[in-house]
């Protein structure tokens, strides 16, 4: 076999090929660098997230008359399916606290929601999570012995005040879930069963006090004696999202705010009904940073009280609230290092009262009887409940509850 | 996409085995044929060479004198059609490994997929799909797809049938690249000829297609210089990629603190993967290497592909010589200490891309360098022409050389079809394989017991007894209608079952009775059926009762329902009891759905609607 070796190219052919082969070179690697180009550029910045003025966590404490019920997330935070809120109970005269929320029968993943009847009962409302789209609730009359069930066919709000229980068994539930185009919605009930819709976002939105407001969501709902309240975030500065029914209609019946708050936007983050009438904890944000300011009516709206702000500071967000007595409201602060300080107002016209700084950990307050104070702490799987001293002199360590978590068991 | 199972599941890993070997006796007992053929075959050839011998047939002289005369396979292509034969058989058997069927999608196609854009995600979902569905079937097929295709290369080494190999080969390697490799990672950021670019099997294609050209194609210096073209424009099209800035290949120079480049980010992670002690210390010390001297690395990694790939486009022997020898020591050092020798660690598929390079363009040499003389070159068409005029029939039994190669060939082919053929057929189904069922939940358990009665009452408040569902097969489980997980599975898998039964789920009732003591009024059930879509199944039973009546329903089914402390949802067993006609309980599966994916869901479907069927014929 003998091979041929070829002869070098000559001529002005040979320059041709060698020509072409050049320009068709470049034209490749062009092609090859701008088709590149989508791989070679630097990955998109991730815009950042929106400063949020709503509450952070749906801790919370309510006063009944057989004991105080509280709500907290425990387990591992980090991780929503391995996240459980539990329901825990003192019941009055008793000092130590116990875990109810066996009751609930259904995965806490996603939080609970609690409501109370003019402090006569009990409503438990169960956020959905994971595959589960509508809300389960459970109520009792009677410290949590028997238990009664309804069922909200949508998931309920994220928001401490989502559910409000009314007169005569009637309610009201902040629905998170889109049950149509007009999204969020406020429905209504007779017995925990039959919800209605008595208003959505958007229907909301679109009245005239919805427009003075710019309702960009619904944050909170209650009962002033018959008549539903419901909370608003608005855009438009200056304007308090709370509304009432009125002729067919609704109105604007929150207070007005201070001159220097009055460039901030606001938002209701709680409504809690009162001996006298309505309590609203609302947070404004603004040019001059945020502020959490409570506010009392005992006519409809037509007159408010309101206390003086609390200034947060850059890294502070609110963490728990909750009421205190008849009339007050306590205000729990956290950053990102863990409770940051505890503020209480007994009600209208009295001054914020700074508490010791909370215990780390600390997810929530329990006020009463008297002059009780209880933070509750939660360390994964343990509960601490520590109790003020006299004088507020500072926390003292006292139950401890290990829950017997079952990880994995929502996966 | 994946079935979420554990890569090394002992159920898939052992149906896996149990396919190969069928499929392994099979293609014995089809080269022992082949083997009885040939034999044959050279029994005929024999028996004319003695008569030809004695001037009896015109026709065998011509023959042979035409197998003397023909010249040898042209170098060049022989090495292509060699190496790549023994590459695909190489990867045929690394597709043998026992985590292939669960690996092979999570672990080697979607890690690349994952960084291209979203269309190329549609596509490669398709395939990947088919795969998770079908584990056990696809993989087994990769493995003698691929080693027939290889065997194919080396058994036929002229003519058609060798074509037809090449042509084989190409049409695998496209399917290969686009839905296993996603399309070889050039549509990703990150794209680096270091790391592969632009996908392995790319070159097996390439391979293919010299293969599949006419044999004169490799009788001039042509060839030769197309693919040294080919092959410089890739390189130097690389030294640019390689140079662009931006792209975290600069970095790494010593007494600089900043953060590890995407070469030694790559490198930590090649090390941590299984493999030889040896190759995890060359690929970390090189990764500590690239950690403070990534500048000079990624300087020289520029300029030699540049130079290369330069080398290469002048056409000179004599340079492309010297360019061949670099790029083969670029080609084995970026195999050995970048890309790990491609197969260890996770779910390895073949030897990466640097060795069917380097193998490229060293052919691309071979073939403008060694070339057959002319002489040679026109005895050998007239030669080729006059075979073509002698029948196929004829040839076979005249030409032992011709013989040969058809019937090596033909075997070849046999072993891709005993691969292609359950693909296809696994390609056509669109339901998972039982299989991942039985991995999860075990087989069913098969029985002969009248089932306990029951009298509840659905959804609408009618009243269900196991005696009014008389001459029905009956699929009856226990789901909690506020369950967060498993339940919303189970419904939707009983409705898929639903589907798959088609005009014979007229007579089957699909049965759920409500497992949690709190929640035991109909609107929960009505609010689960909206939720899970069945209030408009016509065959769906979601049914309650007192609490009492409940609890014994559940006592009668072995069905355990507690309440659970710390938030946790209800316990309650996963349970289907397959129910015939006759009110006799036929099978009881655990209804666990495990990883509740597309996969597993679908195949919890199929061997449920398997049960359902198989009650309904036992009569």
């Amino acid at each position: 076999m003998r091979f041929a070796l070829p002869s070098p190219g000559t001529g002005f052919a040979a320059w041709g090929r060698k020509a072409t082969a050049t320009l068709a070179g470049a034209a490749l690697i062009a092609a090859c660098a701008t088709s590149c180009s989508k791989g070679i550029s630097s990955t998109d910045v991730a815009s950042p997230s929106p400063s949020g003025q709503d509450i952070s966590s749906l801790a919370t404490t309510v006063a009944t008359s057989d004991g105080t019920w509280a709500t907290v997330a425990m387990g591992q935070l980090s991780q929503p399916l391995n996240t459980f809120w539990q329901l825990l109970f003192r019941p009055t005269g008793a000092t130590s606290w116990t875990d109810q929320v066996k009751a609930t029968a259904v995965a806490t993943n996603g939080g609970l929601v609690l409501a109370s009847s003019q402090g006569k009962s009990l409503i438990v409302g169960v956020r959905p999570t994971n595959l589960l789209t509508f809300s389960p609730l459970i109520d009792t009359f009677d410290g949590g012995h028997t238990w009664t069930n309804g069922l909200l066919p949508y998931g309920l709000g994220a928001y401490p005040s989502a559910l409000a229980a009314g007169p005569s068994g009637r309610s009201l539930a902040l629905t998170d879930a889109p049950t149509s185009a007009a999204g969020q919605s406020v429905l209504d009930s007779e017995h925990l069963s039959s919800w209605q819709t008595l208003v959505s976002r958007r229907d909301l939105a679109a009245s005239g006090a919805g427009q003075a407001c710019s309702v960009a969501a619904l944050t909170a709902v209650a009962f002033e004696g018959k008549v539903p309240a419901i909370g608003a975030r608005c855009v438009h500065s200056g304007v308090v999202g709370l509304l009432a029914p009125s002729h067919g209609s609704w109105r604007l019946v929150g207070p007005a705010l201070p001159e220097s708050l009055r460039a901030g936007s606001v938002s209701v983050m709680a409504l809690e009904p009162t001996s006298e009438g309505l309590s609203c904890l609302l947070t404004v944000t603004g040019p001059f940073g945020s502020r959490v300011l409570a506010a009392w009516s005992g006519d409809s709206g037509q007159t408010w009280r309101l206390s003086q702000p609390i200034r947060l500071s850059a890294s502070e967000a609110v963490r728990s609230i909750g009421s205190v007595g008849t009339s007050g409201l306590f205000v729990l602060l956290a950053d990102s290092s863990g409770p940051a300080r505890a503020e209480v107002v007994s009600g209208q016209a009295a001054p914020w009262t700074a508490l010791p700084t909370p215990p780390i950990g600390t997810e929530t307050l329990a006020f009463g009887p008297g002059t009780t104070v209880e933070a509750l702490a939660v360390s994964a799987a343990v509960l601490t409940v520590w109790s003020l001293g006299p004088n507020s002199s500072g926390w003292h360590k006292g139950q401890v509850m290990q829950v017997p978590i079952d990880y994995g068991s929502s996966s | 996409m994946g079935s979420g199972l554990s890569t090394n599941d002992p159920t898939i890993v052992a149906a896996f085995h149990r396919a190969l070997f069928h499929q392994g006796f099979v293609i014995f007992l089809l080269l022992t044929l082949v083997a009885i053929a040939w034999s044959f075959l050279r029994s005929i050839q024999l028996r004319r060479a003695v008569l030809s011998e004695s001037g009896a047939s015109e026709k065998g002289t011509v023959t042979g004198g035409v197998t003397g005369a023909v010249a040898p396979e042209p170098v060049a292509r022989r090495l292509i059609r060699i190496s790549f034969g023994l590459i695909w058989i190489f990867d045929g058997i690394l597709q043998g490994q026992a985590s292939m069927p669960l690996g092979m999608i999570p672990q080697a196609v979607q890690p690349t997929a994952a960084a291209s854009p979203t269309w190329v995600q549609h596509l490669v979902n398709s395939g990947s799909t088919v795969w998770t569905y079908h584990p056990v079937s696809m993989a087994a097929a990769a493995v003698w797809i691929q080693v027939g295709i290889g065997l194919w290369l080396l058994a036929a080494p002229r003519g058609n049938w060798s074509r037809l190999g090449g042509v084989a080969s190409v049409a695998w390697g496209l399917a290969v690249w686009v839905f296993g490799e996603s399309f070889g990672g050039i549509f990703a950021p990150g794209l680096s000829w270091l790391f592969g670019a632009p996908g392995a099997v790319l070159f097996y294609c390439m391979a293919g297609v010299l293969i599949a050209l006419p044999e004169r194609s490799w009788l001039q210096a042509r060839l030769g210089r197309l693919i040294l073209a080919v092959m410089g424009l890739f390189f130097v099209g690389m030294a640019v990629l390689q140079a662009w800035p931006g792209r975290g290949f600069w970095q790494g120079q010593a007494g600089r603190a900043e953060n590890a480049g995407t070469l030694t980010s790559m490198l930590q992670q090649m090390a941590q993967t299984p493999q030889p002690h040896l190759a995890s210390s060359l690929v970390s010390s090189f990764s500590s290497f690239d950690a403070s001297h990534g500048w000079v690395v990624n300087l020289f990694a520029v300029i030699a592909l540049g130079a290369v790939g330069a080398a290469f486009l002048t056409g000179r022997p004599g340079v492309v010589r010297i360019g061949v020898a670099a790029g083969i020591v670029l080609c084995l050092a970026d195999w050995i200490l970048v890309e790990d020798l491609g197969f260890f660690g996770g779910v390895g598929t073949d030897p990466n891309s640097m060795i069917p390079m380097a193998l490229v363009f060293a052919a691309g040499y071979l073939a403008l360098v060694r070339i057959p003389a002319p002489s040679t070159e026109v005895v050998s068409m007239h030669v080729a022409d006059a075979a073509a005029r002698v029948p196929w029939r004829e040839r076979l039994s005249a030409d032992p050389a011709y013989a040969f190669r058809s019937i090596a060939a033909l075997s070849a082919i046999g072993i891709l079809l005993v691969g292609a053929a359950p693909m296809a057929f696994a390609a056509a189904n669109p339901n998972a394989d039982p299989i991942l069922t039985e991995a999860i939940d075990g087989p069913p358990t098969t029985t002969d017991m009248p089932a306990p009665a029951f009298d509840l009452v659905d959804q609408n408040g009618r009243q269900v007894t196991l005696a009014g569902l008389r001459g029905k097969a009956i699929a009856l489980t226990f789901l909690d209608p506020v369950c967060t997980s498993d339940c919303p599975v189970i419904a939707q898998e009983f409705r898929a079952a639903s589907k798959l039964l088609g005009s014979e789920s007229g007579h089957v009732a699909l049965v759920a009775i409500d497992a949690n003591p709190r929640y035991i009024s109909r609107d929960f059930l009505a609010a689960f059926d909206q939720q899970e879509g069945l209030e408009h199944v016509a065959n769906w039973e979601y049914l309650t009762g007192s609490l009492p009546t409940l609890e014994n329903v559940w006592r009668s089914f072995a069905v355990e329902v507690a309440y659970e402390n710390g938030g946790a949802m209800i316990d309650h067993s996963d349970v289907v009891y397959v129910i015939d006609p006759d009110g006799h309980t036929r099978e009881v599966l655990d209804a666990d759905p495990g990883p509740a994916t597309q996969a597993t869901g679908s195949s919890f479907a199929q061997t449920l609607a398997n049960g359902i069927k198989s009650a309904l014929h036992s009569r």
